[in-house]
């Protein structure tokens, strides 16, 4: 039996528990605040637009994003991508999303206020709703860009990128860039950046499962900026278990996104190998 | 890995909480001399029995039979309650019973009796031969006679007599041996009501518990042995209109007991409850007043209030009696401090094989709330109930309301959904429909709110696996919760707390792989590539 494979609940004991204090779990739980540490501390990052904290608050920021071409809406407390609306442009009143779909300013209204009452936040409390500046994904990345934005994910451990892979949107997954909304992954190798074998609805895939292209051998642009970016959250996130979402934009190049304490092991399947070897490994 | 500080601490804590369960164990059991069987309470049944009549302005009497403590049945926490002016308890031919008079009463009239009883099974050892006296006491007599209903002069009940070989025999245990066979093997058991004399029980061939008993007892005296009809109850959960009718013999100057419906012989089961000796009605009332009855029976654990002597230092049983007597029965006590079981078992489902349920301690607490209602009936109505609300949601989610509302709105739905069902099983009088409004509305709104949740962000299917197997293990939380055993072990023995403490600190640094992660990751679980080389490399 392969002992490497990390399960829940060692990963909770023995890295959240110990590595993550929770005190600080509020840094990167709350993307307003973990966007503020990122921008004070220089780390690219899509820029804030606008925020809503209180209900009065959301016609001025109706009002602010309705003189804007192109922004994403997301909660700041989101969790598994939920609540998140990308906007493309406006049509008359209305609100074109990334999907085609138009949305009436009551439409918006409501979606806002959804957020500020916590329909999406991890644990239901009240949340904050933020603006950002829209990613445009990078050219090179086109293969993995098919309705929707692929987002890498690192995990680092203690300061060092251990495990990387990249998530992508599907038809099935409409936009969302996540495995159980029906996106895949592919494995990154971490040396050099290049893309690997694919994973799609538990099954390893070499070919893109819409529109058929291969998958592996796809450099990531600025991959070696990405891993000391990576390598280097740990001056400003006194966490050592996280797991970090970033995006490569066209003209700013690798952003980061989000920071995780709670990091999924799925990542496990889609790169053929166990966390806790390379975990434990003294490096 | 090497064991870090605090895992160590967990393991000394677990350690010494085992050493401190044994040694309370060991003092008990070894120096206090507890033994296990004098310890576990009583299985006591509490029964109710309630009459019903329409008062005209006359005077009305209502009258039923009592039990009384003897040979295998203990009566106790005798009560009266009711609507009328005065009740009386005469003795009666060594019988007991109760007579309610209302004076010149209108409208609806009600007594309630209630009593606990511990019974446990009498078997009698009968003598291999008994020689029937040829005189008998002046005082068993009157259990000799002929009646209009115990005919044994009849040439019917001759003819049996003679056809079976009651003729001539002395032996009084060979007597009842063949008059209980005839009474039980040959006569088929019949599910009818009403009275059935011994007569007509041969004619027909089947009867129910009154027409077998009659003849048994019959065929008995013909051949001169004393016999008697016995009157009780038959102790099984719920609510009843049945009494039932059994036999006694006089061998050897013991009354005996027999059953020949159910096949009972010179034994009366734990389940047996005696209430009067003779042939008569249960119920005796005033005509004309729509009389109406029934009998309720529920099981209860009680404390052995009186096998306890010792034990002066470390008497448990003197705590419980003390909440007892603030009124809070043993039963609901036991109840309430099984949770933490049930909450072991959801760590067990949860941490060690992977299932995702809603809430942590949800359901244990569903759980509890089935110790009242009934697993399936609870279960039933607990489903019925969220469906009902998906449909409702789904309604809502069209409406477009904001989340808050939307959820205040289901709450609402489940509070009317429970007095709707309540209301119906009061109409349709099945009980346990009624009490589903005994479900404990809290557990049922956040289970409710949290499907609602779930099946918003994830989807109603997903939420719907959830429900499945929030209900599978609130099902396995019901199994221990409601064990009889498990029950006692905690409120006589509380330092049974101290293993469950045990238990929950161990599997609280559980690391190990959980069940449904063999599944997720089988790929990669029964790999035999040696990754860990090839990753270090990088």
């Amino acid at each position: 039996m392969n002992e490497t494979i990390l399960g829940i609940n060692r990963r909770n004991v023995d890295f959240v528990a110990r590595l993550n204090p929770r005190e600080h779990f509020d840094l990167v739980d709350n993307k307003f605040t973990t966007k503020r540490l990122l921008s004070d501390h220089g780390f690219p990052t899509p820029p804030l637009l606008a925020s809503a904290r209180t209900f009065f608050q959301i016609p001025d920021l109706l009002a602010e994003l309705n003189e804007l071409n192109t922004f994403v809406i997301k909660p700041a407390r989101g969790s598994r991508g939920g609540g998140i609306v990308v906007v493309t442009g406006h049509r008359g009143t209305e609100w074109v999303l990334a999907d085609n779909r138009r949305w009436s300013q009551s439409r918006c209204y409501d979606h806002i206020a959804d957020i500020l009452y916590g329909v999406y936040s991890l644990d239901n409390s009240t949340d904050i709703a933020i603006a950002e500046h829209r990613v445009v994904a990078h050219p090179a990345l086109r293969t993995f860009a098919h309705g929707g934005m692929p987002d890498i994910r690192v995990i680092v451990h203690r300061g060092v990128s251990i495990c990387a892979m990249m998530r992508s949107p599907t038809a099935r997954s409409q936009g969302k860039a996540n495995l159980h909304a029906g996106g895949f992954a592919v494995a990154i190798d971490l040396a050099s950046g290049r893309t690997g074998r694919g994973w799609y609805r538990r099954k390893h895939i070499a070919f893109h499962p819409d529109t058929g292209e291969p998958l592996a051998g796809i450099q990531i642009p600025g991959w070696k900026r990405i891993v000391e970016l990576c390598n280097a959250l740990r001056s400003v996130f006194p966490l050592d278990y996280i797991g970090v979402d970033l995006v490569v934009d066209a003209e700013a190049g690798p952003q980061v996104l989000e920071l995780n304490a709670r990091p999924g092991l799925e990542i496990q399947n889609v790169c053929d190998i166990g966390l806790r070897g390379l975990l434990e490994e003294p490096r | 890995m090497d064991m870090s500080p605090n895992k160590l601490a967990n393991r000394i804590i677990i350690a010494g909480l085992l050493a401190l369960w044994a040694g309370i164990t060991a003092v008990k059991f070894g120096y206090l001399t507890y033994r296990l069987e004098e310890i576990v309470p009583h299985q006591a049944h509490e029964i109710v029995i309630t009459t019903q009549g329409q008062g005209y302005g006359s005077d009305v009497s209502i009258e039923h039979m009592l039990p009384v403590s003897g040979l295998g049945q203990q009566v106790s926490n005798e009560q009266v309650t009711g609507s009328f002016t005065r009740y009386e308890i005469p003795p009666l031919n060594g019988n007991r019973h109760v007579e309610f008079t209302f004076a010149g009463r209108y409208g609806p009239l009600h007594t309630r009796y209630a009593f606990r009883v511990k019974t446990k099974e009498v078997e009698y050892d009968l003598p291999p031969y008994w020689t029937r006296p040829a005189t008998v006491a002046p005082r068993l007599r009157k259990y000799l006679v002929g009646t209009d209903l115990i005919q044994k002069g009849d040439p019917l009940i001759a003819e049996v007599a003679a056809q079976i070989g009651l003729e001539g025999e002395t032996d009084a245990v060979e007597i009842v041996r063949k008059a209980y066979d005839y009474s039980y093997r040959e006569i088929r058991p019949a599910g009818f009501s009403g009275e059935t004399d011994a007569v007509l029980t041969c004619k027909l061939g089947e009867a129910s518990c009154n027409g077998k008993s009659r003849l048994m007892v019959a065929l008995c005296r013909r051949a001169g042995v004393p016999a008697r009809l016995v009157g009780g109850l038959i102790l099984s959960g719920g609510t009843k209109r049945t009494t039932h009718q059994w036999v006694e013999v006089y061998i050897d100057n013991v009354w005996v007991a027999f059953c020949p419906l159910n096949g009972y012989f010179a034994r009366k089961p734990a389940s047996y409850l005696a209430c009067y000796r003779g042939d008569r009605a249960y119920f005796r009332h005033t005509t004309d007043i729509n009389f109406d009855y029934s009998f309720s029976v529920a099981r209860k654990l009680v404390p052995r209030h009186d096998d306890f002597g010792g034990h002066k230092a470390l008497d448990i049983v003197n705590v419980w009696n003390a909440f007892e007597n603030a009124g809070i029965p043993l039963h609901a006590l036991s109840v309430v401090l099984v949770i933490p079981i049930g909450a072991l078992v959801t760590i067990i489902f949860r941490n060690v094989i992977g299932v995702q349920t809603f809430g942590t301690f949800l359901p244990a607490l569903i759980a509890y709330a089935f110790l009242r209602t009934g697993i399936l009936w609870g279960g039933g109505i607990f489903i019925t109930i969220i469906v009902l609300g998906a449909a409702l949601d789904w309604v809502l989610s069209r409406l477009r309301l904001l989340h808050t509302p939307r959820l205040t709105l289901l709450m609402v739905f489940s509070i009317v959904a429970l007095l709707t069902l309540g209301m119906l099983g009061i109409v349709i009088g099945n009980d346990h429909v009624a009490h589903s409004f005994f479900f404990p509305l809290a557990i049922l709104s956040i289970t409710v709110e949290r499907f609602f949740v779930i099946a918003q962000e994830r989807g109603t299917r997903h939420s719907l696996s959830i429900l499945m197997f929030t209900m599978i293990v609130a099902a396995f939380c019901y199994m221990v919760m409601s064990s009889v055993f498990l029950q006692v072990m905690v409120v006589v023995l509380p330092e049974t707390y101290l293993l469950i403490i045990a238990c929950v600190l161990y599997l609280g640094h559980w690391t190990g792989l959980r069940v449904s992660e063999f599944i997720r990751f089988h790929g990669l679980v029964f790999d035999k590539k040696p990754r860990v080389a090839e990753a270090a490399k990088r």
